[in-house]
C-alpha cells in the first residue's frame, strides 16, 4: 500500500500541515496561521480537561478517597479514606472568584499553595546552594610551580605514586581560573545588591564589573540556547523532507 | 515507614551546618520584615528599568492601542507569579487612570484567578470599575507552545503597543519577544530564568535582570513584607559573599601547608603516606558544608594505574 | 535624496522573509548529505558514559522521562542512547515523569520503536515489567520528587502499570522494584528532560542517590554549575552531548580498537568498552553535521549586519 494512505502516513501529514501553518505566520498573519493556532489551542484544551481529571483528580484524590474495587477475586478492598472530602470545598474555594460578594474566599486555596511552594523553597535552598558555595571557595594560589599548567599525565608516564601526587597539586592555571570565578561570583552578587547607596568607588566598580560579567555569561548561554534553536529547527527539517517527503512521499526508504 | 522515622528526616541529612545557615537567611528577612512593618524607612535604590514601564504605558496611550501583560509560565501560584502581578498592578493602575485598554494573559488556571481579582481590585481602588472589562484577564491555555501560539496571535490582532513579560519564562520567551518586537511594540520583560535572560535582553528594550524583578515589585509597591524581604535577602548575599571569601582564603592555605608537607617537589614523590589518603583539594568548607553525606560517586571502572597506588 | 538604500543600509534592512528562505534552505539540504564531523566528547559527557556502563546487569535504575514531542529534535535521541546503553547492558528501568502528563506515552512508544529494532537485530525484546515499568505522571513534580528523598514506594503509592496476564497491577508487584523502598536502592537515578525537572531533582535528591542527565542546550551552561559542584556524576548536553554519546556507544573510553588505537582516552578511567558493529548511530549524527551549517549562516549574518551597520554609520557621519 502506497504509505500515504496508512494511518502512520495520514497522521505525519497532518504533522506536516501542522507545522507549514504554523511557520506561515514567518511571512505574515494569516487564516492559516489562525485555523492552525486554534486547533492547537483547542487540542490543548481538551488535553487538559482530560489530564486534569485523569492525573489530577482521580488517581491522587477520587480514587483514594472512594476506595478502589478488588480487581481480581481475593484481592482486598480498598478502603476509602473519607477525610480526602475535605479537600473538596477547599478546591471550589478557587472559583468564588467569579461571585463579586464572596471572592475573598479564592484566596484561602491561593494562600495554601503559596505557603507550600515557599516552605519547600526554603527546605531545598541549601541542597541547591550550599555544595556550590562550598565549591566556590577554591585555592587560588598554586602549590607547585614546576609546571603551569596541568600536565599531560599520559605523556608523563609517572609511577603510580608520583601521578597521584601531580594530580593533587594545583596548577598556577587552576589557580588563576579559581581566582577568575571567585571575582565573577563576587562581582556578580555584589551588583544584585538593592539596599545600599553604594558610595565607594571599589563597590561601584565591583557592581559594574559584575555587570559586564553577567552579560558575558548570557552571551553563552545566549549561544548554547540558539544550538538547541536551531536543532529543534533542523528537526522539523527532517520531519518535513525526511520522514514526510523521502519516506512517504517518494516511498523511499 | 513510621511517621517517627521521617519527621525532619530532610533536615537531618543535609546537617547541622545547612540548617543553621538556612535558619540565619530566614532570620535576616524575618527581621527585615519586622523593621519595615515598623515603619523604618529601608532605602531601595531606584532600578533604570522602572522608568521604562511608565515610558512604555505613556506610549501605548498615545497610540490608543492595548497594553499586553504575560505573568509568565509559573505552573501554580508562586512567590514569581505573585511578584509580577504586583507589578501588573501597578501597570494596571496607570492604565486605567489613562482609559488604556489592556489585556493579561495566563498561563494558569490558579494564577489567572489571581490576577484577575488584584486587576479589578485595582479598578476598584480607582474607582473606575465601569472601566474594567473582564475579558481583558484571561486564560489562554496551559500547553506551552499552545500558549505561545495564543499570546502571539493575539499581539498580531490586537496590534498591542506595550508589551510586558515578567516571571517565569521558557523557550516561547523568544517567540513572544520576537512577534511583539516584529510589531514594534515598546517591550519590558523579565524572566526568572536565566537561560530566557539572553534572549529578552536581544529583542526588548529594557530588561530587568535576575532580582532586580523582586526589587522593582518592592519598589513600586512598598509593601513592608516585599522590602523588607529584599534588605533581607541583601544581608543574606552579603553573608554568602563573606563564606566564599573566608573559605578560599582559608583553603588556599590549608592546601599550601598540605600538599607541601606531603609532596617532595625535587623528586616527584610522595614523603607521607597517610596525607595521601585524603584529598587536599576536599576543603574544610567543603566537608562543612556536607558533612554527613555519603560520597555519591557512582562504581566506575577505576584506572588501573591509580587503584595500584592506592594499594 | 535619489531614495537609493547605501550598501550599509541594504545589508541591514534585507527583508525577513528571504532571511528566513536562507535559513529553511541551509537546515534542509545538509540533511540529504550525512558526512561525519569529527569530534572530541566532553568530559560530562564521558562521565555520564562511564555512569551508565557502570550500572551491573540486572540491576534496576530510576528514570525521569520528562520530555515531549515539543523537544523531540535533542530528547529523543539523548533518550534512545541512554535506552540503548542500558538495554545493551541488561539494566532495568522504572520509568516516571514529572515534567508533562504526555511524557509517559512518548516515553514508551520510544521504547517500541527501540524493541522493533531489538528484535530485527535478533536481540532479546526489553519486556514492559520484566525489564521496564512505567509509572506514569506526577502532576506535583515538586513535592513527588521531595517525597521520593524519604520514601519512593510512598510516593508511587497507588501507580499501577501493565503486567502480562493480569492487566493493571500495582508497580511495587513488579520483580524489579522489589526491596527498593529508598532512592538509595537504586544505583543511578537518569534525567532526560526537556524542562527544568533537571533542577528540580537535583535541588531534592542530590546527595541521596547518584544522579546523570541528559538535557536541552538550553540547560546546559545552568547544569554545569551542578556538574562542576558534583552534585551531578554526568551530564550530556543538547545535539553535542548527544553526538558524545553515540561517538562513545562506537569506540568507548580507553579502549583500543583492532589496529590499537584509542579514540577517546581519559585519565579518570580505566578501559570501558563500546558497542561496535550494533546501531550506535541516530539523531546526533543525522543533525549534527546540519547544524554546523546553520551556525555557520548565524555566525555570516551576525558579520553581515555588523558590515552593515559599521556602513551606515560611517556614511551617516560624512
Amino acid at each position: 500500500m502506497y504509505p500515504l494512505f496508512t494511518y502512520d502516513g495520514i497522521k505525519v501529514t497532518c504533522g506536516v500541515l501542522a507545522t507549514v501553518g504554523l511557520y506561515s505566520v514567518l511571512y505574515r498573519e494569516n487564516k492559516f496561521y489562525r485555523f492552525f493556532e486554534h486547533l492547537f489551542l483547542g487540542l490543548a484544551a481538551g488535553w487538559t480537561l482530560l489530564t486534569i481529571w485523569v492525573e489530577n483528580l482521580k488517581g491522587p484524590w477520587w480514587d483514594i478517597m472512594v476506595g478502589v474495587p478488588p480487581e481480581k477475586a481475593g484481592d482486598p478492598i480498598g478502603n476509602g479514606n473519607w477525610a480526602y472530602i475535605l479537600l473538596l470545598p477547599l478546591g471550589l474555594m478557587g472559583y468564588m472568584v467569579f461571585s463579586k460578594k464572596h471572592n475573598w474566599m479564592s484566596r484561602i486555596p491561593i494562600g495554601i499553595i503559596l505557603g507550600l511552594w515557599s516552605g519547600q523553597q526554603i527546605q531545598i535552598w541549601y541542597n541547591t546552594y550550599g555544595k556550590q558555595i562550598a565549591g566556590t571557595a577554591q585555592p587560588i594560589w598554586p602549590t607547585t610551580w614546576s609546571s603551569l599548567t596541568v600536565p599531560n599525565y599520559d605523556k608523563l608516564q609517572l609511577a603510580p605514586d608520583a601521578l597521584a601526587a601531580a594530580k593533587s597539586q594545583v596548577y598556577l592555571s587552576q589557580a588563576i581560573t579559581n581566582f577568575l570565578f571567585l571575582v565573577t561570583v563576587v562581582c556578580v552578587l555584589s551588583y544584585f545588591l538593592f539596599s545600599f547607596d553604594a558610595k565607594s568607588k571599589m563597590v561601584k566598580s565591583a557592581s559594574s564589573l559584575g555587570r559586564y560579567l553577567l552579560m558575558i555569561g548570557f552571551g553563552a548561554i545566549f549561544g548554547s540556547t540558539v544550538l538547541m534553536r536551531f536543532t529543534l529547527l533542523i528537526d522539523r527539517m527532517y520531519f518535513i523532507w525526511i520522514e514526510w517527503f523521502n519516506n512517504i512521499i517518494l516511498n523511499r526508504h | 515507614m513510621l511517621i517517627a522515622e521521617a519527621v525532619g528526616q530532610q533536615y537531618r541529612e543535609t546537617g547541622w551546618f545547612g540548617v543553621l545557615f538556612t535558619a540565619i537567611l530566614v532570620s535576616f528577612l524575618l527581621i527585615n520584615i519586622q523593621r519595615a512593618k515598623m515603619g523604618k524607612n529601608l532605602y531601595i535604590r531606584r532600578i533604570a528599568g522602572l522608568n521604562a514601564i511608565d515610558e512604555a504605558i505613556g506610549r501605548a496611550t498615545e497610540m490608543g492601542r492595548p497594553v499586553l501583560m504575560v505573568p509568565g509560565l509559573s505552573d501554580n501560584v508562586n512567590a514569581i507569579a505573585v511578584q509580577a502581578i504586583n507589578i501588573f498592578a501597578y501597570v494596571s493602575r496607570l492604565a486605567a487612570r489613562f482609559a488604556n485598554p489592556i489585556l493579561l494573559c495566563c498561563y494558569n488556571a490558579a494564577v489567572f484567578t489571581l490576577a484577575q481579582e488584584v486587576i479589578r481590585d485595582v479598578y476598584q481602588e480607582e474607582g473606575l470599575l465601569d472601566r474594567f472589562d473582564p475579558d481583558s484577564v484571561r486564560f489562554v491555555s496551559d500547553r506551552q507552545f499552545a500558549f505561545a501560539a495564543g499570546v502571539s496571535g493575539l499581539i498580531l490582532r490586537e496590534q498591542t503597543a506595550a508589551t510586558f513579560f515578567l516571571g517565569e519564562f521558557y523557550a516561547e520567551a523568544l517567540i513572544f519577544a520576537e512577534t511583539a518586537n516584529s510589531i514594534g511594540a515598546i517591550q519590558v520583560a523579565s524572566s526568572t530564568e536565566a537561560t530566557q535572560t539572553p534572549f529578552f535582553i536581544a529583542a526588548c528594550d529594557y530588561v530587568l535582570i535576575g532580582d532586580e524583578f523582586y526589587a522593582a515589585s518592592a519598589y513600586l509597591t512598598r509593601q513592608p513584607v516585599l522590602v523588607g524581604s529584599l534588605v533581607g535577602q541583601d544581608w543574606s548575599k552579603l553573608l554568602v559573599i563573606a563564606l566564599i571569601l573566608f573559605g578560599t582564603i582559608f583553603n588556599t592555605i590549608t592546601v599550601q601547608s598540605k600538599t607541601t608537607k606531603a609532596w617532595d617537589d625535587d623528586n616527584g614523590v610522595y614523603k607521607d603516606v597517610s596525607e595521601r589518603q585524603s584529598d587536599p583539594k576536599q576543603s574544610f568548607i567543603q566537608q562543612l558544608a556536607t558533612p554527613f553525606l555519603p560520597k555519591m560517586e557512582v562504581e566506575r571502572p577505576k584506572d588501573p594505574e591509580a587503584e595500584a597506588s592506592s594499594k | 535624496m535619489n531614495g537609493q538604500k547605501s550598501l550599509g543600509e541594504v545589508l541591514q534592512s534585507l527583508p525577513k522573509q528571504v532571511l528566513y528562505i536562507i535559513l529553511i534552505v541551509f537546515t534542509s539540504v545538509p540533511l540529504f548529505f550525512p558526512v561525519k564531523v569529527p569530534n572530541q566528547p566532553l568530559e560530562s559527557s564521558v562521565d555520564l558514559y562511564a555512569s551508565l556502563m557502570a550500572v551491573k546487569p540486572g540491576e534496576t535504575v530510576l528514570f525521569a522521562s520528562d520530555w515531549t514531542n515539543s523537544t523531540r529534535g535533542e530528547s529523543l535521541g539523548q533518550f534512545n542512547s541512554v535506552m540503548r546503553i542500558l538495554m545493551r547492558h541488561n539494566v532495568n528501568v522504572v520509568l516516571y515523569s514529572t515534567g508533562d502528563a504526555q511524557a509517559p506515552r512518548v516515553a514508551q512508544d520510544a521504547i517500541a520503536k527501540l524493541n522493533e529494532e531489538r528484535i530485527a537485530a535478533g536481540q532479546k525484546e526489553y519486556k514492559r515489567w520484566e525489564n521496564f515499568v512505567s509509572v506514569g505522571f506526577f502532576s506535583n513534580g515538586e513535592a513527588t520528587i521531595n517525597g521520593m528523598g524519604t520514601s519512593v514506594r510512598s510516593s508511587f503509592n497507588g501507580k499501577k502499570d501493565f503486567a502480562p496476564g493480569r492487566g493493571l497491577t500495582d508497580v511495587y508487584e513488579s520483580p524489579i522494584l522489589k526491596g527498593r523502598e529508598k532512592v538509595s536502592d537504586f544505583p543511578l537515578l537518569i534525567v532526560v528532560t526537556g524542562s527544568k525537572t533537571s533542577n528540580i531533582t537535583v535541588e531534592r535528591l542530590s546527595g541521596k542517590v547518584p544522579i546523570a542527565f541528559a538535557v536541552t542546550g538550553v540547560m546546559g551552561p545552568e547544569t554545569g554549575n551542578f556538574y562542576q559542584s558534583q552534585q551531578i556524576v554526568g551530564f550530556a548536553s543538547g545535539l553535542k552531548g548527544l553526538y558524545d554519546l553515540e561517538g562513545l556507544m562506537e569506540d568507548g573510553v580507553n579502549n583500543p580498537d583492532k589496529s590499537g588505537n584509542i579514540a577517546v582516552k581519559s585519565s579518570k578511567y580505566g578501559p570501558i568498552p563500546g558497542f561496535p558493529g550494533e546501531k550506535n548511530d541516530g539523531q546526533g549524527k543525522r543533525y549534527y553535521p546540519t547544524l554546523h551549517f546553520a551556525v555557520g549562516l548565524l555566525i555570516l549574518a551576525v558579520i553581515i549586519g555588523n558590515i552593515g551597520m559599521f556602513l551606515s554609520r560611517a556614511g551617516g557621519r560624512k
